[in-house]
């Protein structure tokens, strides 16, 4: 009965159908030069094949995750700080950095962390953590800003120690917004991931600026249109999260 | 069982407390009364060791709190307000039962207890599994008060924890809090600037001013010797007599039963307001006055509730 009902509302979820499409499409990518040979006739070669499909996703999601993660801790504890008393001062420089942080374009981010990082996955990781911080910072705050001042009062007054009212109190009730922060930036991150092949770093941008370079829009086509069925992909999970964890 | 010896408390400029002196004995029922800002919630709130005093004690039970670690204070201590903040994410259930998980009581203790608190707060079961939103405000404030309740402490602090209801709730809850007061034997801090509320619950009224006591003592002291123009002015000038008609019983009036009875009745136990009320309701200067079953043992008339004198 009830795995019933839940198999159903798993059903529901477009963002299900959605990876089981982009498992497809990986699973058939290397059968699928025949396709791109009809779409793409004076291509020689209208497979990019340098890496699998599948190791470029993998890499390119790892990239995502692993700088959404650092993003996250960051931005989160960011916005525990400058909601506690302490760090209530400190609440204008934050934004502001934050914010000029975000001014930055990514390609420049990447151009100043290679002298630094060198080339390869650590300085697009820089670059994407570094952009992802901001919107994950304002959703966390604005989530425990929002947290009524009544709630606190009173969690305060009946004996909650600080350190459990930011647990169960006040994380809890800031996580819809802290989601939607990390939604934002996980979006943004995965399309800006794909520049982080200009610096060597392995993702679904590889095809699309080898293909730029060489002049080949097969592979503009085959690493856009991954880039573009993730994202999707992500935000439809995002949502689905998201109204797991709304109030009923 | 609380004691404030010359407290004071300054925000910046703002003098919120200035040189408050207060004892509260075990039982009490001790209303703090005053216009809003006069400190009231500055007295409770460092009461409950979430603000500490500039100047002064507060003692506890003998114990200085200065002394005692604020968060196990507050565990100890019911305390309730006016925005009741019950915690929108968590079931009325573990609204209620938050202080007793706190102290790490295990689940039959805190199961006991639950069915306590809400049976003696009257609370319906079918709101236990409800989120607070789903609540109205009167049920809310009700969660509010067991949630004060629950790890039953002898001292609850409520800041104005009615002030927001509707009157019908609020005379509700109040009576609630009147039945709670006399069964539990516990302590109250009552924080209120409605004059009436404070009349209908307190055994013991400290009127404040300007981060001051202004007058302090039972219900009676205050309405028959307001201190100052400032108390007079507060407790309603107009109409200090007819409050005092609400403190005194007509079986302290009574008068023998004359040749002529009056064919109207009112219990012995009920205020001179009421029978005030009657009288002018049936249009008759005198009441038969009964005793609890029924009897009629005497009669009031209306020169014996005018003729006034003290209440005890
Ligand atoms: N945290 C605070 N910061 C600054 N001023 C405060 C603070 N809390 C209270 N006050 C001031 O102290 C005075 C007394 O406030 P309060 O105790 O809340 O009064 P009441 O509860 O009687 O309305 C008011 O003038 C109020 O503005
Ligand atoms: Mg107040």
């Amino acid at each position: 009965m009830n795995a019933e009902r839940l198999t159903r509302c798993a059903l529901r979820q477009p963002a299900l159908w959605l990876a089981a499409l982009l498992a497809f499409l990986l699973a058939a990518a290397p059968f699928s030069t025949p396709l791109f040979a009809l779409l793409f006739p004076e291509d020689p070669r209208p497979l990019y094949t340098r890496a699998s499909f599948f190791a470029l996703t993998l890499a390119h999601c790892e990239l995502v995750a692993v700088s959404s993660l650092i993003a996250a801790i960051i931005g989160v504890g960011l916005a525990i700080f400058v909601t506690r008393d302490s760090g209530r001062d400190f609440r204008p420089l934050v934004s502001a950095v934050a914010a000029v942080g975000q001014t930055f374009p990514p390609v420049a981010v990447l151009a100043l962390s290679v002298p630094l990082l060198g080339y390869g996955a650590a300085p697009a990781l820089a670059a994407l953590s570094l952009y992802a911080i901001l919107p994950i910072l304002e959703g966390a705050f604005t989530g425990l800003a929002n947290v009524p001042s009544g709630v606190r009062d009173a969690a305060q007054g009946v004996g909650f120690a600080p350190g459990i009212m930011l647990l169960e109190i006040e994380l809890p009730l800031a996580l819809p917004f802290i989601l939607a922060g990390l939604r934002s930036a996980v979006i943004i991150n995965i399309g800006t991931a794909a520049i982080g092949s200009s610096v060597g770093a392995l993702s679904l941008g590889s095809p699309i600026l080898e293909g730029l370079s060489a002049s080949n829009p097969a592979y503009v086509l085959q690493g856009g249109f991954l880039v573009a069925l993730l994202a999707v992909t992500a935000d439809r999970g995002f949502a689905a999260l998201e109204a797991a964890v709304r109030p009923r | 069982m609380i004691e404030l010896d010359g407290v004071a408390k300054f925000f910046g400029p703002t003098v919120a407390v200035e040189n408050v002196s207060l004892n509260v004995a075990a039982g009490d029922f001790c209303v703090l009364l005053g216009p809003s800002g006069c400190g009231k919630s500055t007295v409770l709130r460092m009461v409950n060791a979430m603000i500490a005093p500039d100047r002064g004690r507060i003692v506890i039970g003998g114990v200085d709190i200065a002394t005692l670690d604020p968060i196990k204070l507050r565990r100890g201590v019911g305390y309730c307000i006016q925005s009741v903040g019950l915690f929108p994410h968590w079931t009325v259930e573990r609204n209620i039962a938050a202080v007793p998980r706190l102290l790490g009581w295990s689940r039959p203790r805190i199961a006991a207890r639950m069915a306590e608190v809400v049976a003696a707060m009257q609370i319906d079961k079918a709101l236990l599994p409800r989120y607070p939103r789903e609540l109205s405000g009167g049920q809310q404030q009700r969660i509010g008060v067991a949630r004060a309740l629950a790890a039953d402490p002898d001292i609850i602090l409520m800041d104005e924890p009615f002030a927001a209801l509707d009157p019908i709730s609020r005379a509700a809850l109040q009576d609630e809090m009147r039945r709670l007061h006399e069964v539990s034997g516990k302590t109250f801090l009552f924080v209120t600037h409605d004059i009436n509320e404070a009349l209908r619950l307190a055994t013991r009224i400290v009127v404040m001013n300007k981060g001051r006591v202004a007058q302090a003592g039972t219900p009676a002291d205050i309405l028959m010797r307001p201190v100052d123009e400032f108390v007079r002015g507060f407790l309603g000038r107009d109409e200090l007599p007819l409050r005092l008609l609400d403190l005194v019983e007509i079986r302290d009036r009574i008068a023998p039963l004359s040749h002529r009875p009056s064919t109207t009745a009112i219990g012995g136990n009920a205020t001179l307001r009421a029978a005030l009320n009657m009288m002018l309701d049936h249009h008759v200067s005198r009441l038969a006055v009964a005793d609890e079953t029924g009897r009629i043992v005497g009669e009031i008339g209306l020169a014996d509730i005018v003729a006034g004198g003290a209440p005890q």
